[in-house]
């Protein structure tokens, strides 16, 4: 049970990601600004974001990037998702925790998300 | 007394006129035996004639013709020994018997007139081998004091080898004019200043078309056609200077039935000399090389049109010999890069070619080079400002009869736009494929959560509304929509050469072993079996080499109708090799397609030209894949009875 933050250009992803975190007990907040995610996330109490590697032209690893150089919201672990081939080293080097590659299976993501959990758990 | 003086006297008187008659004997005597004393000497003197000389004298004695004498040099003609006098000559010669001598021999014996011959050949018998001699002779009458023929004197020369040489001679010159005449060759002999003609064959009068009667005429009279065509000045040259006048395929126009015909000709007009050095005339000796010549205008016409042809397109065409050496260009080459004719000819090629494909272009040309093999590259050109262009280059050898390369040659295609429109194609298929994985990445994301969410137990429900199985064939066939997506986007990363392997070392048969796991339970029915017969870890790319395993048994299975079995095996091939193969028991491949299967977008047809699912970019894609990673892959496959597909890797590509 944990505070999730969506950022997605897409609205139909965002929502079917917040239905299936939902369904496995998570608390999601969904976005379509990548600006504004360090307001979002602070807004929240947010402990986990999944950021979209390309949203509405903004470059999602930019966005992750910004927010590990931001000592305030530089724990808050971020997984990146791409339906781009080949990207997940470089979302990494932008400081993704993990990455997950589009489409995904229900049970890859739900996996992916509470190993990430479970990890922020035993590292605090 | 008186009566005894006068007895005296008498015997006196007497005694007187007997010494004076014994004085007049005795003088007489003296006379003739000087007289005597001169005839022998005379004899002597005639006889040492007759010995001496070299003529043939012989003399016959009779109407036997019994040799009464015959010197020496008769007698080695004859070459019947030295004693044969006292014989009868036909006796001694009896080959002359049927060359007429006797006939000869009786006409003067009998009729008294001397004979005379010249050049009589007569064949003498030496030792059996009659040997042909020639004479020139005298038969004369002989006579006794009292007027009658007694024999017959025989004077002769030998003059055989003198005929012999001047028959030689007729006969060389025979031979020399034969040779003339029977030449194809057009020979003439011109003599003097005026050309007079001495000799013409037949061959140079056919040409000349004015008869067989031009012996004795001056050249120009027979031939006045010749005159404006600069002709007298170049014999007058020859004449004059002695210097040859050579020519080839030289045009000269012949006046025949009043027709002026063109003719061309290689000669040679040489002068001829006498035995001071003098010149004396002027020979001829010319081949008609009409067809030859016109054979050579018509191709140099024909070389002519194909270099115009060559120049006017667009493509960018050269010529190199054997080694690769470039020895002609058309324009389109020389516009393209702005160079000279030479220059593009003395210049490297390679320096034209984009740095990026230099070391490949040169490599590939090579190759070529020493295999004989076609050339056939995609290569970026610098125009003459520098920029690169996309061409399409191909390059063919040219061979001799015996199949020795001669020389190449090569087009390059301007393929620019071509490869402009290519990437916008790939760009597109990337942005598509890409945009249909966000729509399908929430009906994967709803289907999976419906089936979370539906209960275990629905009960009833199940009957009237089967939710679940529904619910699982839109995820089936969601994920082959995915795996669509998935090629179409690998496709086009071959294509631009981003296809890039993630190696990391794993154990394969664990993997194989995980996707046969998920391929038995996305297909329930199918019978999979797994036969390892080496168990190794590889550094390879683990997706890609899953991805290649996932298209032989999905094509397996799609191309096994009336089969459900497959049979994998991982084995060693060779070492530090691992090879794994696919084998089906379905429809198989003929040899043709066998061939064509690893080939972009090619599909098989079954018996009845059914169609199956697919891009036909699978087993392509898998190809590529084995391809980077240094490994091979084949087919065997029969007809009815099913195919095995196999790939061999490296079990480290990159050692």
């Amino acid at each position: 049970m944990a505070k999730i933050l969506i950022v997605d250009d897409d609205q139909t992803i965002g929502l079917m990601l917040k239905d299936i975190l939902e369904f496995s007990g998570h608390h999601v907040t969904v976005s379509q600004q990548p600006k504004k995610t360090k307001e979002n996330i602070k807004e929240n109490d947010i402990e986990l974001v999944l950021l979209d590697k390309l949203i509405s032209g903004v470059d999602g690893t930019d966005v992750c990037r910004k927010l590990k150089q931001d000592e305030e919201v530089a724990h808050i672990p971020v997984l990146m998702m791409s339906a781009l081939h080949n990207v997940d080293e470089i979302c990494k080097s932008a400081g993704a925790v993990d990455f997950l590659s589009k489409p995904f299976d229900m049970e890859t993501l739900i996996e992916k998300i509470d190993q990430i959990l479970e990890n922020e758990d035993n590292a605090s | 007394m008186t009566e005894d003086n006068l007895k005296v006297t008498e015997l006196e008187k007497k005694l007187k006129k007997r010494d004076d008659e014994l004085e007049k004997l005795r003088n007489e005597n003296d006379s003739l035996k000087r007289s005597n004393l001169d005839l022998i000497e005379e004899i002597f003197q005639f006889k040492g004639l007759v010995y001496s000389s070299t003529s043939l004298i012989t003399f016959l004695k009779g109407p036997d013709y019994i040799i009464e004498f015959a010197n020496e040099p008769i007698k080695e003609v004859w070459g019947k020994g030295y004693d044969v006098e006292g014989k009868p000559l036909l006796e001694v010669l009896p080959e002359i018997r049927e060359q007429g001598i006797k006939e000869y021999l009786d006409q003067v014996y009998y009729q008294g007139e001397p004979f005379h011959a010249k050049s009589l050949p007569i064949d003498h018998d030496k030792n059996g081998e009659m040997v042909r001699y020639y004479f020139d002779f005298s038969y004369m009458p002989q006579y006794n004091s009292e007027n009658e023929i007694i024999g017959i004197g025989v004077i002769a020369q030998d003059i055989t080898d003198r005929v012999k040489a001047e028959l030689e001679l007729k006969e060389s010159e025979h031979r020399y004019r034969e040779m003339i005449h029977s030449s194809n060759s057009l020979i003439a002999i011109l003599r003097g200043p005026d050309m007079v003609i001495e000799i013409a064959n037949d061959a140079i009068k056919e040409v000349w078309g004015k008869g067989d009667d031009v012996e004795g005429k001056s050249l120009f009279d027979v031939l006045p056609e010749i005159i404006d065509q600069g002709m007298p000045e170049i014999f007058r040259n020859v004449y004059e200077t002695g210097e040859a006048f050579v020519a080839q395929e030289s045009p000269i126009m012949h006046l025949k039935d009043g027709e002026m015909n063109l003719g061309y000709f290689d000669f040679i007009y040489q002068a001829l000399r006498d035995s001071n050095g003098e010149i004396e005339g002027i020979s001829i000796i010319a081949n008609e090389v009409t067809n030859q010549a016109l054979l050579n205008r018509q191709i140099k016409k024909s070389e002519r049109e194909f270099r115009e042809l060559v120049n006017f397109m667009p493509h960018k065409i050269s010529l190199a010999n054997a080694e690769g050496t470039p020895i002609y260009t058309n324009h389109s080459w020389l516009d393209f890069t702005g160079k000279s004719f030479e220059d593009f000819l003395s210049d490297s090629y390679l320096d034209m070619v984009h740095p990026d494909e230099r070391e490949a272009v040169e490599n590939e040309v090579e190759r070529c080079l020493s295999t004989g093999d076609n050339l056939d590259i995609e290569v970026r050109i610098k125009d003459k400002n520098d920029n690169y262009i996309w061409h399409l280059s191909k390059a063919t050898p040219i061979r001799d009869e015996e199949g020795n390369i001669t020389s190449w040659i090569s087009s390059s295609t301007e393929i620019q736009k071509l490869k402009e429109d290519e990437k916008r194609q790939e760009d597109f298929l990337k942005l598509v494929s890409h945009e249909l994985k966000t729509p399908v990445t929430s009906i994967k994301g709803y289907v999976q959560l419906l089936l979370a969410l539906l209960p275990e137990d629905i009960g009833d429900t199940e009957k009237r509304l089967p939710i679940k199985p529904y619910l699982n064939r839109i995820e089936t066939q969601v994920e082959r929509l995915i795996r669509l997506l998935s090629e179409m986007l690998d496709l086009s990363r071959i294509e631009q050469s981003e296809l890039e392997l993630k190696i990391e070392k794993f154990n394969l048969n664990s993997h194989v072993n995980e996707i046969l796991e998920d391929l038995e339970y996305s297909n329930k029915d199918v019978e999979l079996e797994l036969q390892q017969d080496f168990k190794t870890d590889v550094y390879a790319d683990k997706d890609r080499i899953g991805q290649v395993i996932i298209n032989f048994v999905t094509n397996a299975l799609k191309y096994s109708p009336d089969s459900n079995k497959v049979q994998l095996r991982i084995y060693e091939p060779e070492k530090d090799y691992v090879a794994v193969s696919v084998k089906d028991f379905g429809i198989g491949i003929n040899e043709k397609e066998q061939s064509q299967i690893f080939k972009r977008f090619y599909r098989i047809s079954g018996n009845n030209d059914d169609t199956y699912e697919g891009f036909g970019i699978g087993l392509y894609l898998s190809n590529e894949i084995i391809e980077r990673h240094n490994g091979k892959i084949f087919v065997k496959s029969e007809i009815g009875k099913g195919s095995d597909f196999t790939f061999t890797i490296p079990l480290n590509h990159q050692k």
